[in-house]
């Protein structure tokens, strides 16, 4: 009866785990992490300058869905014009995409711009460059934000080649 | 009797045990942290004072083959000072004649550094660029770096 007290009273000891080990682990790793952290992510959008093309003839006869179309985003300092480009579309055609849009306060209204180019991709759904032509005075900040609405929606792509222009 | 007393209390001395329970609390959240803000590829930039870049749902990543930046008040190529920018104008800057820019010649250098290495043709230039600078002095980058061979451009975004 005796021996059994003294057991129980050994085995109610708190153990201690040592720490130790996992401080070491630790103190090797952090550093090892703050090395390889990225605070910044940074990404890219791709553009190009225009670059002349040799034309290529094409005697098939080609549906809406084959043909492709250039949207242009003309941006001024107090609107925004918008119309389209093509060698296989008729002029008729391209003049019912030219519209106007006014600049709503100090924004540009890209919510329309969305529209009417999600519009023009389902009609012509191989088109994939558009031309942005920014007024001397349009700042990058607002070029980037109409880029990102030309590219792509929330949902799928649009127009993801962006070429910065002159006006033609 | 005065020293008994203290001799007794010298003896009962513990020496205290290091309660690590809350460095190893703060040590795990630190850790948890960088495990988030790990980067398998984490890359060196260096970004002009005062130098914000504007924000965009761009997915792609960067290749920083050769920088371009360009803050409110200087033009860098490489990190090598090449104009001084002074209210969105670049000084020394003719725009009849970017040719003669200094700009020009630098990218020149390069070009030619490249063609003779036989390097891949299609690089691009890596624009960075304040978001409050206008397209002006944009586009004179632009244009004269087309005119020097270099017709494909990144420009540099933080991810939103």
């Amino acid at each position: 009866m005796k021996r059994f007290g003294r057991n129980r009273k050994i085995n109610d000891t708190d153990t201690d785990i040592d720490m130790v080990p996992i401080m070491n682990m630790f103190l090797v790793l952090i550093p090892f992490l703050l090395s390889s952290a990225s605070f910044f992510d940074i990404n890219a959008i791709h553009t190009s300058v225009p670059v002349k093309q040799t034309k290529v003839n094409q005697d098939n006869p080609q549906t809406n869905e084959t043909k492709t179309i250039i949207p242009v985003i003309e941006m001024k300092a107090n609107t925004i014009e918008l119309y389209a480009l093509s060698e296989q579309v008729a002029v008729n055609d391209l003049k019912k995409w030219d519209i106007s849009l006014k600049k709503q306060g100090e924004q540009f209204p890209l919510a329309d711009i969305q529209r009417y180019l999600q519009d023009m991709k389902k009609h012509y759904p191989e088109s994939d460059t558009i031309l942005v032509i920014p007024d001397d005075n349009i700042l990058y900040e607002t070029i980037i934000q109409t880029m990102d609405v030309a590219r792509n929606t929330n949902q799928n792509q649009l127009f993801p080649n962006v070429v910065l222009s002159d006006k033609i | 009797m005065a020293l008994g007393q203290r001799r007794f209390q010298r003896t009962s001395f513990v020496i205290p045990k290091l309660q690590i329970t809350s460095m190893m609390d703060m040590f795990t959240i630190i850790l948890i942290f960088l495990l988030f803000s790990f980067s398998d590829n984490p890359e060196k930039l260096h970004i002009e004072n005062g130098m914000i870049l504007p924000k965009s749902t761009s997915q792609i990543d960067c290749n920083k083959d050769i920088t371009v930046s360009l803050s409110s008040n200087s033009l860098k190529v490489d990190n090598q000072h090449i104009a001084d920018i002074n209210q969105g104008v670049i000084s020394n800057f003719d725009h009849q004649h970017p040719e003669k820019s200094e700009l020009y010649k630098h990218l020149m250098t390069i070009r030619h550094n490249r063609d003779s290495k036989k390097d891949q043709d299609n690089s691009a230039i890596v624009i960075f660029c304040d978001q409050h600078l206008p397209y002006k002095t944009i586009h004179q980058v632009v244009k004269t770096s087309g005119m020097a061979g270099f017709p494909n451009f990144q420009f540099a975004v933080l991810k939103k």
